[in-house]
């Protein structure tokens, strides 16, 4: 990723208090080590910035001392400061802020469809009481709860046993 | 999953139906619904109401009322009777029973009896009318289909529902369900269920029963009937004696095991008295039963998980007016006992077994989501 230089990315937060960065094309390392620590960098600041994504914030900032920090440092002591300067580092970074953002951004929208979509469509639930083909939910046990089974979960099940009927049917004489 | 049934306007339509006068604002009226062959139980209310505003049996009957009958016999001078001012006014009327074995064999009769009970639960024929109603395990599309079309124009929305999952969600004591000791009739039960038409088995435990988990019989009271009336048509040549007579002598000297000899039965042949010896009669009709739904329950017990069934075992459960016949619950603990279940405890619903059907409809309908709800438009 190439961003001109000087310009702000829109979702930038910092893990330290460094200003004035400016961002450098990523080096080309070819280095299977040294692409797999690479990658549990960017996974390590993945988990940071869903944290933060998530207001989790404490757990965020003990994080990165007790993970990433150490990750970096055996990185460098491997590979050389070169490897992985600052500006890279903070590249990295705002990729992962980006992912998680859009991730985050992404659930928003498909989290209140899917709930639509369940409530209106009992055989879209789970396969344990839907599926016609089998008699009965796996592992062909009674329920083991202390909590008395719900009616209307009764009902859904029922209901996705059924065979599906026509939507509208006319009718020609009345009984 | 909602569906919809739209039916063309007949002219003949009542005047009350679920059509007339919609108002923005209609109330919402919430039925259950036991629709038997010889006797449907009502349960209703409006939704959101704490008491049920309706409870009633109505005997499944509709009788037309014959032509050439002199004004003022028949009150109101109606054309049409239903349930017990149908069965008093026999002489006036061509009595139909809707059902047979539990489904609609009379459609237009059965349409008829459906509008009457509309007129039962809202008089004003304004409210949205939804109705659980109870069918037979493993009743075919065909006649829940039929069932659905007689509620066009009656009910708005209707759940079809099996009849002995009903049962048990009617005789659920709602109010001991936090307690310790008490086991859930809808978590691990076996249902017997039998009533005029059918005799329904039903492993219930904890999820909607699935067909292989009910069994249906058609060999229930009215069967019954059947072979006591031959066996006496066959041992008394000649005596007249009406179904409607045999039925009542079944319900009151019905019992099943050891065969009781004498039992002596009163009845009217040719206006006079005549006392007929029908012990064996009634004792072997009633172990006909007894016989064809020991080995479905024995199914449905095998079907039930080793983790379950000892416990399934000992909440079984026989509803309906076959729970009346003397001895039934007994004689079946026996016989599970003799070959070999273990500790298997049989007991009857007890004197409410009429309207366990309808209270689990009715609760079912109170619990309904909104998307469950079936259309049935008009």
């Amino acid at each position: 990723m190439t961003e001109s230089p000087g310009s702000a990315p829109p979702f930038f937060r910092t893990l330290d208090q460094r200003e004035g960065l400016s961002f450098l094309p990523l080096p080309n390392l070819n280095i299977n080590g040294a692409n797999l620590a690479l990658r549990e960098i960017t996974r390590a600041m993945r988990q940071i910035c869903l944290l933060q994504e998530t207001g989790r914030n404490d757990e965020a900032s003990r994080l990165g001392p007790m993970l990433l920090d150490p990750l970096i440092k055996t990185f460098r002591d491997a590979h050389g400061i070169g490897a992985l300067p600052d500006d890279r580092l903070q590249n990295l970074l705002v990729c992962e802020q980006e992912r998680v953002g859009n991730a985050a951004a992404l659930g928003e929208l498909l989290i209140p469809m899917l709930m639509e979509h369940l409530q209106t469509t009992p055989e879209a639930n789970p396969p344990e009481r839907s599926l016609a083909s089998h008699s009965r939910p796996p592992g062909n046990s009674p329920r083991r709860t202390s909590a008395a089974p719900d009616i209307a979960d009764l009902l859904d099940g029922m209901l996705a046993q059924e065979p599906a009927r026509p939507v509208a049917r006319a009718r020609h004489s009345r009984v | 999953m909602t569906t919809a049934t739209l039916e063309k306007p007949n002219s003949s339509t009542p005047v009350v139906s679920a059509a007339t006068v919609r108002k923005p604002d209609r109330k919402v009226n919430l039925v259950g619904f036991d629709l038997g062959t010889n006797k449907s139980c009502i349960l209703a209310s409006q939704a959101g109401a704490t008491d049920i505003a309706l409870s009633k049996i109505v005997p499944t009957v509709v009788g037309y009322v014959k032509d050439g009958i002199v004004d003022g016999i028949i009150a109101g001078n109606a054309s049409i009777l239903y349930g017990e001012d149908a069965l008093k006014n026999f002489l006036h009327v061509n009595l139909v029973a809707p059902l047979e074995n539990g489904v609609v064999a009379h459609p237009e009769a059965a349409g008829d009896f459906f509008r009457h009970l509309r007129i039962l639960v809202d008089p004003s024929g304004t409210a949205e009318l939804r109705a659980v109603i109870g069918v037979p395990a493993n009743a075919e599309e065909e006649a829940r289909e039929n069932i659905r079309g007689c509620a066009a124009g009656v009910f708005d929305r209707v759940l079809l529902i099996p009849e002995p999952f009903l049962a048990a969600l009617g005789y659920r004591d709602d109010s001991r369900l936090n307690q310790p000791n008490y086991v859930d009739p809808v978590t691990n039960s076996l249902f017997v269920d039998i009533g005029g038409g059918t005799s329904d088995v039903c492993l219930i435990q904890g999820y909607f029963p699935s067909r292989d988990d009910q069994i249906c019989i058609a060999f229930a009271g009215d069967a019954i009937d059947g072979l006591i009336q031959a066996e006496i048509n066959r041992l008394y040549p000649g005596n007249g004696i009406s179904r409607q007579t045999v039925r009542e002598i079944k319900e009151a000297h019905s019992y099943v095991g050891a065969i009781r000899k004498p039992t002596d039965v009163k009845v009217i042949i040719g206006g006079k008295a005549r006392m007929l010896e029908l012990g064996e009669t009634i004792g072997q009709a009633c172990n006909t039963l007894l016989d064809r739904i020991y080995p479905a329950l024995t199914t449905l017990i095998t079907r039930a998980s080793s983790d379950s069934v000892v416990q399934l075992l000992q909440n079984i459960v026989i509803t309906g007016g076959g729970s009346q016949i003397r001895g039934i619950d007994t004689v079946l603990q026996k016989r599970l006992a003799d070959d070999g279940y273990e500790a298997p405890k049989v007991r009857l619903a007890g004197q409410d077994y009429k309207r366990y059907v309808a209270m689990g409809a009715y609760k079912a309908a109170r619990a309904a989501r909104e998307n469950q709800w079936q259309h049935v438009l008009d």
